[in-house]
């Protein structure tokens, strides 16, 4: 969270930036291994860590569509107040994001 | 942010209440009085605030601990809400308010942090906590309250120059209550009842409760009036733990058979103060918590509501929040 006019991050400590806690996540996780080489790589190999919030950041974005029936946010974040004005009916309080195209 | 390392200033650790009564009387508006220091640690490191003494309440045995008062309870000022969470006196008796204790921020806060504290700290407003110079802090504008003003924590009730909202769990629970805030001075003892304790910004907008410097929050006492009734809380946060409301409600009701006897519904970071929904009371008084009834109340609950720019998700929330309350009830 960021005020423009006045320049003003508000996000300036770990109770506002709220990284997930132990709470918040999965209570169990399971993984398995593809065994499928990426060709676009010189060894075949992939990314772990980082390269795989995208996946999960898409899979949560398909699954809030579904739950409330329609492809309405194509963002992350997806915050409470988005969905809860959605399903309002009300406008939202948020713009579009802004795109850097140069 | 944490800016800096502890500035100076001079510590007082008294072990009784009277010396810390001495002291507060002396030092008035110089003498920072810390329980749990949750929230004063923040000020003071940050810099935002500065001090020339600190009174450490926290070596004051008889300031600790529930009592049982004639089927009601006592708690001193610097219990630990893990104490009032885990109290076998307090969830038989106060369930409302043990569980809106087990809700504030992270077990370890929990552990350190008192219940004065919780209902003491100030506002989370980021803007003011930012060191600012807002109406709040002294100075003569509201940053929360302009076109592109952040405020999708801020209030939707009771809004006067300043819209800040009461970051405290324990507060609207007790409220709830109909609890008594006891008030020690060099001058002797007050109650205030914890629906004229808290202030809002139309009252004083540098205060968020009805402490004069000099005098000391030594207890909250709950009379048995509200003991063993039905009650409903709930807290709505981004995080599972260590968040502060977006929106929190708490309902104690009294029924005979399914009609509601008596009713009272407060909720958190709606307003400055714990916004109590009057009009939702009357509706249900007399009443069963039926589909019809549930529906009125919910519209009724957001009644003179005034959404800033960010933050009109509130409304579909206290809506939903007072029909999962009513809801329990049938359950």
């Amino acid at each position: 969270m960021y005020d423009p006019q006045n320049g003003l991050p508000a996000s300036v400590g770990l109770y506002q930036a709220k990284p997930p806690t132990y709470g918040d996540v999965a209570k169990r996780f399971r993984t398995s291994a593809v065994d499928l080489p990426d060709p676009s790589s010189p060894l075949g190999t992939k990314g772990i860590g980082e390269p795989l919030l995208g996946c999960a950041g898409s899979a949560l974005l398909c699954a809030l569509s579904e739950a409330i029936g329609g492809h309405v946010f194509n963002r992350t974040p997806v915050v409470p107040d988005m969905i809860l004005n959605h399903l309002a009916k009300q406008p939202q309080a948020h713009g579009p994001l802004q795109v850097n195209c140069q | 942010m944490l800016r800096d390392m502890m500035p100076h200033f001079d510590l007082y650790q008294p072990d009784t209440l009277d010396a810390a009564l001495d002291l507060a009387g002396r030092l008035g508006s110089d003498g920072w009085l810390v329980g749990g220091g949750q929230d004063s640690w923040d000020w003071l490191k940050n810099r935002t605030r500065r001090t020339a003494a600190v009174i450490d309440l926290s070596g004051i045995a008889g300031l600790k601990g529930v009592r049982d008062v004639a089927g009601g309870v006592e708690i001193g000022a610097l219990t630990t809400l893990t104490e009032v969470e885990t109290s076998t006196l307090m969830r038989e008796r106060f369930a409302l308010l043990a569980t809106a204790a087990g809700r504030v921020a992270s077990p370890q806060i929990r552990n350190v942090g008192t219940l004065g504290g919780n209902l003491l700290q100030d506002t989370r407003c980021w803007y003011y906590r930012g060191g600012v110079d807002c109406y709040r802090a002294g100075g003569n504008m509201c940053y929360a309250d302009t076109p592109e003003g952040q405020n999708r924590e801020h209030a939707i009730f009771g809004a006067s120059r300043c819209v800040a909202v009461t970051p405290s769990d324990t507060a609207i629970a007790l409220t709830a209550l109909n609890a008594g805030m006891v008030i020690r001075s060099h001058s002797g003892e007050r109650v205030v009842p914890a629906g004229e304790f808290f202030v809002g910004p139309a009252v004083n907008i540098q205060r968020m409760t009805a402490i004069e410097p000099g005098e000391i929050l030594t207890a909250v006492r709950i009379s048995s009036a509200w003991a063993g009734a039905n009650s409903y809380f709930e807290k709505v946060a981004e995080r599972a733990a260590w968040d502060f409301a977006l929106l929190s409600i708490a309902m104690a009701v009294k029924q005979n058979g399914n009609t509601i006897e008596d009713a009272r519904l407060v909720c958190g970071a709606a307003a400055c103060v714990p916004h109590r929904l009057t009009a939702v009371e009357k509706v249900l008084i007399g009443n069963s918590a039926n589909e019809e009834t549930i529906a009125k109340a919910a519209a009724l609950a957001t009644e003179g509501a005034e959404p800033l720019q960010f933050n009109q998700f509130k409304i579909p929330l206290l809506q939903n929040l007072v029909r999962r309350a009513l809801r329990s009830l049938a359950s």
